[in-house]
Protein backbone atom coordinates (compact mmCIF):
# COMPACT_ATOMS: atom_id res chain seq x y z
CA UNK A 1 0.00 0.00 0.00
CA UNK A 2 1.81 3.41 -1.29
CA UNK A 3 0.04 5.54 0.69
CA UNK A 4 1.06 4.13 3.76
CA UNK A 5 4.42 3.07 3.24
CA UNK A 6 4.65 7.76 2.45
CA UNK A 7 2.75 8.33 5.63
CA UNK A 8 5.03 6.09 8.11
CA UNK A 9 8.09 7.73 6.60
CA UNK A 10 6.34 11.30 7.78
CA UNK A 11 6.29 10.33 11.26
CA UNK A 12 9.00 7.72 11.50
CA UNK A 13 10.56 10.26 13.74
CA UNK A 14 8.25 10.14 16.31
CA UNK A 15 8.90 7.01 18.55
CA UNK A 16 8.66 9.14 21.64
CA UNK A 17 5.46 11.02 21.88
CA UNK A 18 5.73 14.43 23.20
CA UNK A 19 2.01 14.36 24.18
CA UNK A 20 0.37 11.84 26.79
CA UNK A 21 -2.18 10.53 24.14
CA UNK A 22 -3.42 7.71 26.50
CA UNK A 23 -4.50 9.91 29.15
CA UNK A 24 -6.70 11.87 26.61
CA UNK A 25 -8.43 9.04 24.99
CA UNK A 26 -11.85 10.04 26.14
CA UNK A 27 -12.89 8.23 29.13
CA UNK A 28 -15.04 4.94 27.87
CA UNK A 29 -12.05 4.07 25.81
CA UNK A 30 -9.81 4.14 28.93
CA UNK A 31 -12.41 2.16 30.87
CA UNK A 32 -12.33 -0.43 27.92
CA UNK A 33 -8.44 -0.93 28.33
CA UNK A 34 -8.59 -1.10 31.84
CA UNK A 35 -11.65 -3.75 31.57
CA UNK A 36 -9.44 -5.94 29.41
CA UNK A 37 -6.66 -6.24 32.10
CA UNK A 38 -6.23 -7.92 35.57
CA UNK A 39 -8.36 -5.88 37.95
CA UNK A 40 -5.09 -5.66 40.19
CA UNK A 41 -3.27 -3.76 37.36
CA UNK A 42 -6.23 -1.87 36.46
CA UNK A 43 -6.35 -0.42 40.26
CA UNK A 44 -2.57 0.10 40.21
CA UNK A 45 -2.94 2.54 37.41
CA UNK A 46 -4.59 4.87 40.29
CA UNK A 47 -1.23 6.45 41.20
CA UNK A 48 0.05 7.25 37.34
CA UNK A 49 -1.42 10.58 37.77
CA UNK A 50 -3.85 12.40 39.18
CA UNK A 51 -6.18 12.38 36.73
CA UNK A 52 -5.98 7.99 36.62
CA UNK A 53 -7.19 7.65 40.22
CA UNK A 54 -10.69 6.91 40.07
CA UNK A 55 -10.50 5.30 36.53
CA UNK A 56 -10.65 2.00 37.13
CA UNK A 57 -13.37 2.30 39.86
CA UNK A 58 -15.49 2.66 36.29
CA UNK A 59 -14.31 -1.12 35.00
CA UNK A 60 -17.40 -2.88 33.28
CA UNK A 61 -15.45 -5.97 33.55
CA UNK A 62 -13.42 -7.84 36.67
CA UNK A 63 -10.63 -10.35 36.06
CA UNK A 64 -9.06 -11.66 39.26
CA UNK A 65 -6.66 -14.29 39.22
CA UNK A 66 -4.80 -15.77 42.66
CA UNK A 67 -1.73 -16.25 40.61
CA UNK A 68 -1.36 -12.57 41.00
CA UNK A 69 -0.77 -12.82 44.76
CA UNK A 70 1.28 -14.63 46.65
CA UNK A 71 -0.84 -15.25 49.40
CA UNK A 72 -4.87 -15.98 49.50
CA UNK A 73 -5.27 -13.82 52.25
CA UNK A 74 -3.77 -10.88 50.01
CA UNK A 75 -6.48 -12.03 46.77
CA UNK A 76 -9.49 -12.26 48.99
CA UNK A 77 -8.96 -8.59 50.87
CA UNK A 78 -8.00 -7.22 47.23
CA UNK A 79 -11.79 -8.95 45.98
CA UNK A 80 -13.44 -7.60 49.13
CA UNK A 81 -12.10 -4.09 47.94
CA UNK A 82 -12.75 -4.44 44.52
CA UNK A 83 -16.02 -5.05 45.36
CA UNK A 84 -16.70 -2.40 47.56
CA UNK A 85 -15.40 0.52 45.68
CA UNK A 86 -16.10 -0.05 41.94
CA UNK A 87 -18.79 1.99 40.86
CA UNK A 88 -22.40 0.46 40.97
CA UNK A 89 -22.32 -0.25 37.60
CA UNK A 90 -23.50 -3.18 35.00
CA UNK A 91 -20.72 -6.25 34.82
CA UNK A 92 -20.39 -7.31 31.50
CA UNK A 93 -17.78 -9.78 32.26
CA UNK A 94 -16.49 -11.65 35.86
CA UNK A 95 -13.49 -13.79 35.39
CA UNK A 96 -12.44 -15.95 38.90
CA UNK A 97 -9.40 -17.95 39.12
CA UNK A 98 -9.00 -19.41 42.15
CA UNK A 99 -7.13 -21.89 43.90
CA UNK A 100 -8.56 -22.12 47.53
CA UNK A 101 -10.88 -19.33 47.83
CA UNK A 102 -12.84 -19.13 51.58
CA UNK A 103 -16.64 -19.73 50.51
CA UNK A 104 -17.31 -16.17 52.01
CA UNK A 105 -15.46 -14.54 49.39
CA UNK A 106 -17.10 -17.01 46.88
CA UNK A 107 -20.45 -15.97 48.00
CA UNK A 108 -19.70 -12.18 47.81
CA UNK A 109 -18.69 -12.76 44.34
CA UNK A 110 -21.67 -14.13 42.98
CA UNK A 111 -23.95 -11.77 45.32
CA UNK A 112 -22.11 -9.19 43.71
CA UNK A 113 -22.25 -10.45 40.34
CA UNK A 114 -26.36 -11.20 40.21
CA UNK A 115 -26.59 -7.35 41.71
CA UNK A 116 -24.59 -6.51 38.83
CA UNK A 117 -26.48 -8.31 36.03
CA UNK A 118 -23.14 -10.54 35.35
CA UNK A 119 -23.19 -11.17 31.56
CA UNK A 120 -20.43 -13.18 30.67
CA UNK A 121 -18.70 -15.41 33.45
CA UNK A 122 -15.42 -17.83 33.39
CA UNK A 123 -14.11 -19.43 36.49
CA UNK A 124 -12.58 -22.88 37.35
CA UNK A 125 -14.42 -22.30 40.69
CA UNK A 126 -16.36 -25.78 42.05
CA UNK A 127 -18.21 -23.76 44.81
CA UNK A 128 -18.83 -20.86 42.19
CA UNK A 129 -19.92 -23.64 39.60
CA UNK A 130 -22.66 -24.94 41.82
CA UNK A 131 -24.46 -21.70 42.35
CA UNK A 132 -24.16 -20.64 39.07
CA UNK A 133 -27.89 -20.86 38.48
CA UNK A 134 -28.16 -17.57 40.70
CA UNK A 135 -26.72 -15.57 37.84
CA UNK A 136 -29.58 -15.59 35.71
CA UNK A 137 -28.43 -12.26 33.37
CA UNK A 138 -25.37 -14.68 32.19
CA UNK A 139 -25.43 -15.72 28.42
CA UNK A 140 -21.89 -16.96 28.17
CA UNK A 141 -20.12 -19.45 30.68
CA UNK A 142 -16.73 -20.74 30.24
CA UNK A 143 -15.56 -23.16 32.71
CA UNK A 144 -12.09 -24.93 32.87
CA UNK A 145 -10.83 -27.72 35.36
CA UNK A 146 -13.47 -27.87 37.85
CA UNK A 147 -16.38 -30.27 38.74
CA UNK A 148 -20.23 -29.64 37.69
CA UNK A 149 -22.89 -31.91 39.80
CA UNK A 150 -25.74 -29.85 39.57
CA UNK A 151 -27.46 -29.09 36.41
CA UNK A 152 -27.32 -25.57 35.04
CA UNK A 153 -30.93 -23.47 35.34
CA UNK A 154 -29.92 -20.83 32.92
CA UNK A 155 -32.60 -19.27 30.83
CA UNK A 156 -30.96 -16.61 29.10
CA UNK A 157 -27.76 -18.97 28.49
CA UNK A 158 -26.50 -18.96 24.95
CA UNK A 159 -22.77 -19.87 25.25
CA UNK A 160 -21.38 -22.70 27.42
CA UNK A 161 -17.95 -24.06 27.17
CA UNK A 162 -16.58 -26.71 29.46
CA UNK A 163 -13.03 -27.72 29.13
CA UNK A 164 -11.53 -30.64 31.77
CA UNK A 165 -14.87 -30.30 33.26
CA UNK A 166 -15.52 -33.69 35.93
CA UNK A 167 -19.62 -33.68 35.31
CA UNK A 168 -20.85 -35.98 38.30
CA UNK A 169 -24.23 -37.08 39.34
CA UNK A 170 -25.83 -39.76 41.51
CA UNK A 171 -28.78 -39.61 39.42
CA UNK A 172 -28.39 -41.20 36.20
CA UNK A 173 -31.41 -39.12 35.03
CA UNK A 174 -29.76 -35.68 35.35
CA UNK A 175 -30.06 -33.47 32.31
CA UNK A 176 -27.63 -31.10 33.15
CA UNK A 177 -28.73 -28.42 30.13
CA UNK A 178 -32.90 -28.60 29.81
CA UNK A 179 -33.01 -26.01 32.41
CA UNK A 180 -30.72 -23.79 29.50
CA UNK A 181 -33.63 -23.32 26.93
CA UNK A 182 -31.88 -21.10 24.93
CA UNK A 183 -28.84 -22.26 25.03
CA UNK A 184 -27.57 -22.33 21.50
CA UNK A 185 -23.78 -23.30 21.67
CA UNK A 186 -22.10 -25.83 23.75
CA UNK A 187 -18.59 -27.20 23.42
CA UNK A 188 -17.33 -29.67 25.87
CA UNK A 189 -13.65 -30.39 25.53
CA UNK A 190 -12.02 -32.95 27.48
CA UNK A 191 -14.68 -33.04 30.02
CA UNK A 192 -14.84 -36.55 32.21
CA UNK A 193 -18.50 -38.03 32.55
CA UNK A 194 -18.61 -40.20 35.33
CA UNK A 195 -22.86 -41.78 34.42
CA UNK A 196 -23.60 -44.54 32.02
CA UNK A 197 -25.84 -42.05 30.47
CA UNK A 198 -25.34 -38.65 29.31
CA UNK A 199 -28.01 -36.49 28.40
CA UNK A 200 -27.73 -32.98 26.48
CA UNK A 201 -31.44 -32.05 25.57
CA UNK A 202 -31.51 -28.27 24.59
CA UNK A 203 -33.89 -27.69 22.64
CA UNK A 204 -32.25 -24.45 20.78
CA UNK A 205 -28.92 -25.63 20.62
CA UNK A 206 -27.45 -25.52 17.30
CA UNK A 207 -23.69 -26.06 17.69
CA UNK A 208 -22.66 -29.01 19.65
CA UNK A 209 -18.79 -29.60 19.86
CA UNK A 210 -17.13 -32.49 21.92
CA UNK A 211 -13.82 -33.34 22.09
CA UNK A 212 -11.67 -35.84 23.55
CA UNK A 213 -12.95 -37.36 26.93
CA UNK A 214 -9.55 -38.48 28.37
CA UNK A 215 -10.44 -40.17 31.22
CA UNK A 216 -14.37 -41.57 30.38
CA UNK A 217 -14.72 -43.18 33.86
CA UNK A 218 -17.37 -45.30 31.86
CA UNK A 219 -15.79 -46.72 28.85
CA UNK A 220 -19.44 -47.95 27.56
CA UNK A 221 -21.22 -44.26 27.79
CA UNK A 222 -24.20 -43.71 26.41
CA UNK A 223 -24.69 -40.15 24.83
CA UNK A 224 -28.34 -39.28 24.26
CA UNK A 225 -29.23 -36.34 22.17
CA UNK A 226 -32.59 -34.27 22.02
CA UNK A 227 -31.50 -31.36 19.91
CA UNK A 228 -34.37 -30.70 17.36
CA UNK A 229 -32.41 -27.90 16.00
CA UNK A 230 -29.03 -29.47 16.13
CA UNK A 231 -26.92 -27.55 12.58
CA UNK A 232 -23.18 -28.28 13.48
CA UNK A 233 -22.10 -31.57 15.44
CA UNK A 234 -18.43 -32.52 15.89
CA UNK A 235 -17.17 -35.03 17.85
CA UNK A 236 -13.73 -36.55 18.38
CA UNK A 237 -12.58 -38.57 20.91
CA UNK A 238 -13.23 -42.26 22.45
CA UNK A 239 -15.77 -44.19 21.29
CA UNK A 240 -19.22 -43.26 22.62
CA UNK A 241 -22.77 -44.77 21.65
CA UNK A 242 -24.56 -42.12 20.21
CA UNK A 243 -28.27 -42.79 20.37
CA UNK A 244 -30.93 -39.54 19.95
CA UNK A 245 -34.57 -38.75 21.05
CA UNK A 246 -36.56 -37.17 18.20
CA UNK A 247 -34.87 -35.80 14.70
CA UNK A 248 -32.56 -33.16 13.55
CA UNK A 249 -34.20 -31.65 10.55
CA UNK A 250 -31.98 -28.86 10.30
CA UNK A 251 -28.66 -30.77 10.72
CA UNK A 252 -26.40 -29.28 7.92
CA UNK A 253 -22.66 -30.68 8.76
CA UNK A 254 -21.81 -33.08 10.62
CA UNK A 255 -17.96 -34.33 11.58
CA UNK A 256 -17.67 -37.52 13.88
CA UNK A 257 -13.65 -38.92 14.85
CA UNK A 258 -13.33 -41.69 16.97
CA UNK A 259 -11.09 -44.07 18.28
CA UNK A 260 -11.51 -47.86 20.73
CA UNK A 261 -12.40 -46.96 24.29
CA UNK A 262 -9.97 -47.60 26.66
CA UNK A 263 -11.08 -51.44 27.96
CA UNK A 264 -10.70 -52.23 31.42
CA UNK A 265 -9.85 -56.27 32.61
CA UNK A 266 -13.42 -57.34 33.08
CA UNK A 267 -15.18 -55.25 30.54
CA UNK A 268 -16.79 -56.34 28.00
CA UNK A 269 -17.61 -54.24 24.34
CA UNK A 270 -16.93 -56.33 21.17
CA UNK A 271 -15.54 -54.57 18.30
CA UNK A 272 -18.02 -55.45 15.71
CA UNK A 273 -20.77 -53.78 18.33
CA UNK A 274 -19.05 -50.46 18.44
CA UNK A 275 -18.62 -50.65 14.83
CA UNK A 276 -21.98 -50.85 14.20
CA UNK A 277 -23.11 -48.46 16.68
CA UNK A 278 -20.67 -46.11 14.61
CA UNK A 279 -22.69 -47.14 11.39
CA UNK A 280 -25.92 -46.83 13.19
CA UNK A 281 -24.89 -43.05 14.32
CA UNK A 282 -24.45 -42.91 10.44
CA UNK A 283 -28.27 -43.65 9.49
CA UNK A 284 -29.65 -41.31 12.15
CA UNK A 285 -27.61 -38.63 11.37
CA UNK A 286 -28.39 -39.31 7.72
CA UNK A 287 -30.09 -36.21 6.51
CA UNK A 288 -27.18 -33.85 7.17
CA UNK A 289 -26.19 -32.12 4.24
CA UNK A 290 -22.22 -32.85 5.28
CA UNK A 291 -21.58 -36.07 7.09
CA UNK A 292 -18.29 -37.50 7.74
CA UNK A 293 -17.61 -40.16 10.21
CA UNK A 294 -14.23 -41.77 10.84
CA UNK A 295 -12.92 -44.60 12.48
CA UNK A 296 -9.78 -45.01 13.77
CA UNK A 297 -8.48 -48.72 14.29
CA UNK A 298 -4.57 -48.50 14.42
CA UNK A 299 -4.20 -46.21 17.48
CA UNK A 300 -6.43 -48.22 19.85
CA UNK A 301 -6.18 -51.41 21.76
CA UNK A 302 -7.56 -53.10 18.91
CA UNK A 303 -5.43 -54.09 15.92
CA UNK A 304 -8.25 -53.85 12.62
CA UNK A 305 -11.67 -54.40 12.51
CA UNK A 306 -12.95 -58.11 12.31
CA UNK A 307 -16.11 -57.17 10.46
CA UNK A 308 -13.79 -56.76 7.20
CA UNK A 309 -10.84 -54.99 6.12
CA UNK A 310 -12.17 -52.50 4.39
CA UNK A 311 -13.49 -51.11 8.50
CA UNK A 312 -9.70 -51.05 9.02
CA UNK A 313 -9.93 -47.58 8.67
CA UNK A 314 -13.57 -46.89 8.50
CA UNK A 315 -14.27 -43.59 6.98
CA UNK A 316 -17.81 -42.38 5.57
CA UNK A 317 -17.93 -39.41 3.54
CA UNK A 318 -20.66 -37.88 2.04
CA UNK A 319 -21.97 -34.70 0.63
CA UNK A 320 -25.93 -33.88 0.28
CA UNK A 321 -28.11 -36.57 -0.29
CA UNK A 322 -26.29 -39.11 1.59
CA UNK A 323 -29.09 -42.06 2.23
CA UNK A 324 -27.59 -43.96 5.54
CA UNK A 325 -27.92 -47.25 4.38
CA UNK A 326 -24.34 -48.04 5.18
CA UNK A 327 -25.21 -51.37 7.01
CA UNK B 1 -18.21 -5.65 -10.19
CA UNK B 2 -18.52 -4.93 -6.67
CA UNK B 3 -19.90 -1.25 -5.77
CA UNK B 4 -16.90 0.96 -4.82
CA UNK B 5 -17.06 4.00 -2.77
CA UNK B 6 -14.58 6.93 -2.51
CA UNK B 7 -13.68 7.57 0.78
CA UNK B 8 -11.72 11.47 1.52
CA UNK B 9 -9.69 12.26 4.48
CA UNK B 10 -9.22 15.14 6.44
CA UNK B 11 -6.31 16.21 3.66
CA UNK B 12 -8.30 15.03 1.04
CA UNK B 13 -6.72 12.25 -0.12
CA UNK B 14 -9.35 9.93 -2.01
CA UNK B 15 -9.34 6.16 -0.96
CA UNK B 16 -11.11 3.80 -3.67
CA UNK B 17 -12.70 0.93 -1.42
CA UNK B 18 -15.37 -2.01 -1.82
CA UNK B 19 -18.61 -1.49 -0.28
CA UNK B 20 -17.83 -4.82 1.51
CA UNK B 21 -14.46 -3.72 3.08
CA UNK B 22 -16.18 -0.43 4.02
CA UNK B 23 -19.25 -1.62 5.57
CA UNK B 24 -17.31 -3.01 8.31
CA UNK B 25 -17.51 -0.02 10.03
CA UNK B 26 -20.88 0.53 11.48
CA UNK B 27 -20.52 4.82 11.07
CA UNK B 28 -19.82 4.32 7.10
CA UNK B 29 -22.76 2.06 7.07
CA UNK B 30 -25.15 3.88 8.66
CA UNK B 31 -24.47 7.48 6.07
CA UNK B 32 -24.44 5.01 3.15
CA UNK B 33 -28.18 3.33 4.23
CA UNK B 34 -28.87 6.89 4.63
CA UNK B 35 -28.20 8.09 1.65
CA UNK B 36 -25.50 10.22 3.17
CA UNK B 37 -22.77 8.60 1.18
CA UNK B 38 -23.26 10.12 -3.07
CA UNK B 39 -20.10 10.93 -4.30
CA UNK B 40 -16.83 11.26 -1.73
CA UNK B 41 -17.64 10.26 1.55
CA UNK B 42 -15.76 12.75 4.18
CA UNK B 43 -14.14 11.22 7.31
CA UNK B 44 -12.64 13.40 10.00
CA UNK B 45 -9.52 10.51 9.67
CA UNK B 46 -6.17 11.29 8.37
CA UNK B 47 -4.67 9.93 4.78
CA UNK B 48 -2.27 8.12 6.88
CA UNK B 49 -4.67 6.50 9.44
CA UNK B 50 -7.20 5.80 7.24
CA UNK B 51 -5.10 3.64 4.95
CA UNK B 52 -3.98 1.92 8.37
CA UNK B 53 -7.47 1.24 8.88
CA UNK B 54 -8.42 -0.23 5.53
CA UNK B 55 -5.40 -2.43 5.48
CA UNK B 56 -7.30 -3.59 8.61
CA UNK B 57 -10.62 -4.21 6.96
CA UNK B 58 -8.90 -5.89 3.90
CA UNK B 59 -7.49 -8.23 6.06
CA UNK B 60 -10.78 -8.76 7.64
CA UNK B 61 -12.50 -9.19 4.56
CA UNK B 62 -10.20 -11.57 2.74
CA UNK B 63 -10.93 -13.97 5.72
CA UNK B 64 -14.58 -13.85 5.97
CA UNK B 65 -14.67 -14.33 2.29
CA UNK B 66 -12.12 -17.20 2.09
CA UNK B 67 -14.22 -19.39 4.96
CA UNK B 68 -17.67 -18.63 3.02
CA UNK B 69 -15.93 -20.34 -0.28
CA UNK B 70 -14.24 -23.26 1.58
CA UNK B 71 -15.54 -26.59 0.57
CA UNK B 72 -15.19 -29.36 3.11
CA UNK B 73 -12.48 -30.80 1.98
CA UNK B 74 -9.20 -30.89 4.11
CA UNK B 75 -10.95 -27.64 5.99
CA UNK B 76 -9.55 -28.04 9.15
CA UNK B 77 -5.77 -28.35 7.98
CA UNK B 78 -6.35 -25.11 5.92
CA UNK B 79 -8.52 -23.33 9.03
CA UNK B 80 -5.54 -24.12 11.06
CA UNK B 81 -3.17 -22.85 8.29
CA UNK B 82 -5.78 -19.94 7.71
CA UNK B 83 -5.75 -19.02 11.81
CA UNK B 84 -1.89 -19.09 11.53
CA UNK B 85 -1.66 -16.88 8.52
CA UNK B 86 -4.04 -14.52 10.44
CA UNK B 87 -1.71 -14.88 13.69
CA UNK B 88 0.92 -13.81 11.90
CA UNK B 89 -0.67 -10.89 10.42
CA UNK B 90 -1.95 -9.23 13.71
CA UNK B 91 1.66 -10.08 15.23
CA UNK B 92 2.95 -7.92 12.65
CA UNK B 93 0.54 -5.51 12.68
CA UNK B 94 0.56 -4.80 16.61
CA UNK B 95 4.35 -4.70 16.58
CA UNK B 96 4.31 -2.01 14.16
CA UNK B 97 1.74 -0.05 16.62
CA UNK B 98 3.99 -0.90 19.18
CA UNK B 99 6.90 0.59 17.56
CA UNK B 100 5.05 4.14 16.30
CA UNK B 101 2.59 4.85 19.40
CA UNK B 102 1.19 8.08 17.52
CA UNK B 103 -0.28 5.84 14.96
CA UNK B 104 -1.43 3.37 17.66
CA UNK B 105 -3.64 6.30 19.02
CA UNK B 106 -4.87 7.63 15.84
CA UNK B 107 -5.69 4.52 14.78
CA UNK B 108 -7.23 3.48 18.09
CA UNK B 109 -9.61 6.99 17.77
CA UNK B 110 -10.55 6.33 13.93
CA UNK B 111 -11.73 3.08 15.01
CA UNK B 112 -13.74 4.69 17.67
CA UNK B 113 -15.19 7.46 15.52
CA UNK B 114 -15.59 4.72 12.42
CA UNK B 115 -17.39 2.02 14.91
CA UNK B 116 -15.38 -0.93 13.97
CA UNK B 117 -15.62 -2.54 17.29
CA UNK B 118 -13.43 -5.32 16.36
CA UNK B 119 -10.15 -3.43 15.52
CA UNK B 120 -11.46 -1.48 18.71
CA UNK B 121 -10.81 -4.43 20.30
CA UNK B 122 -8.27 -5.50 19.00
CA UNK B 123 -6.30 -1.99 19.86
CA UNK B 124 -7.17 -2.01 23.27
CA UNK B 125 -6.26 -5.49 24.34
CA UNK B 126 -2.94 -4.12 22.62
CA UNK B 127 -2.72 -1.10 24.78
CA UNK B 128 -3.82 -2.59 28.16
CA UNK B 129 -1.26 -5.99 27.26
CA UNK B 130 1.39 -2.89 27.50
CA UNK B 131 0.26 -1.46 30.40
CA UNK B 132 -0.51 -4.40 32.92
CA UNK B 133 2.45 -6.13 35.09
CA UNK B 134 4.57 -3.10 34.74
CA UNK B 135 6.01 -0.98 37.31
CA UNK B 136 4.07 2.96 37.32
CA UNK B 137 7.21 4.65 36.43
CA UNK B 138 7.81 2.23 33.20
CA UNK B 139 3.88 3.06 31.98
CA UNK B 140 4.41 6.67 32.66
CA UNK B 141 7.49 6.71 30.48
CA UNK B 142 5.99 4.66 27.90
CA UNK B 143 3.14 6.99 27.39
CA UNK B 144 4.60 10.43 28.15
CA UNK B 145 2.28 10.52 31.45
CA UNK B 146 3.06 13.53 33.61
CA UNK B 147 3.34 12.82 37.31
CA UNK B 148 1.57 15.35 39.03
CA UNK B 149 1.38 13.90 42.23
CA UNK B 150 3.68 15.32 45.25
CA UNK B 151 5.64 12.76 47.03
CA UNK B 152 3.81 12.84 50.17
CA UNK B 153 0.47 12.58 48.15
CA UNK B 154 1.94 9.72 45.83
CA UNK B 155 2.63 7.91 49.35
CA UNK B 156 -0.64 8.55 50.45
CA UNK B 157 -2.28 7.52 47.21
CA UNK B 158 -0.35 3.92 47.39
CA UNK B 159 -1.08 4.01 50.77
CA UNK B 160 -4.99 4.08 50.60
CA UNK B 161 -4.87 1.45 47.93
CA UNK B 162 -2.33 -1.05 49.34
CA UNK B 163 -4.51 -3.69 49.13
CA UNK B 164 -3.95 -3.58 45.71
CA UNK B 165 0.10 -2.97 45.83
CA UNK B 166 0.74 -6.39 47.51
CA UNK B 167 2.30 -9.27 46.08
Amino acid sequence: MEDEKNGRKKSRISDEMDSDRLSNLPDSLIYHILSLMDTKYAVRTCILSKKWTNHWTHVHSLNFNHRSFNRNFSFEKFIRHILRQRKPLNLCRLSFQSYSTSSSVENRIVNYAKSRRVEELETNSTDLCSSISKLQTLSCIKVCNSQITKSFNLASLNTLQLSEVGIYSDDDNVDFFSGCSNLENLFLNGCRVDKNIFKISAPRLVNLSISSSKYCAIPKIKLVLSTPRLKFFNFSGKYVQVSCIGKFPALDEVNIYMCPPYVRAGTKISKQECILDVLRVAEILHNAKSLKISWNCTKGSWNGAILDPNFRNCNCEAEQGFKGGMV
Amino acid sequence: MAIMYALKSSDNEIFEVEQKVIEQSETIKKMIEDGAATGEIPLQVSSKTLAKVLEWCKQRQHKTVENENDDNKGKRKKERDEDDDIKEWENKFSDELKADKDVLFDLLLASNYLDLPALLSFLCQLVADMVAGKMPEEIRRMFNIENDFTPEEEKAITAEHGWAFQP
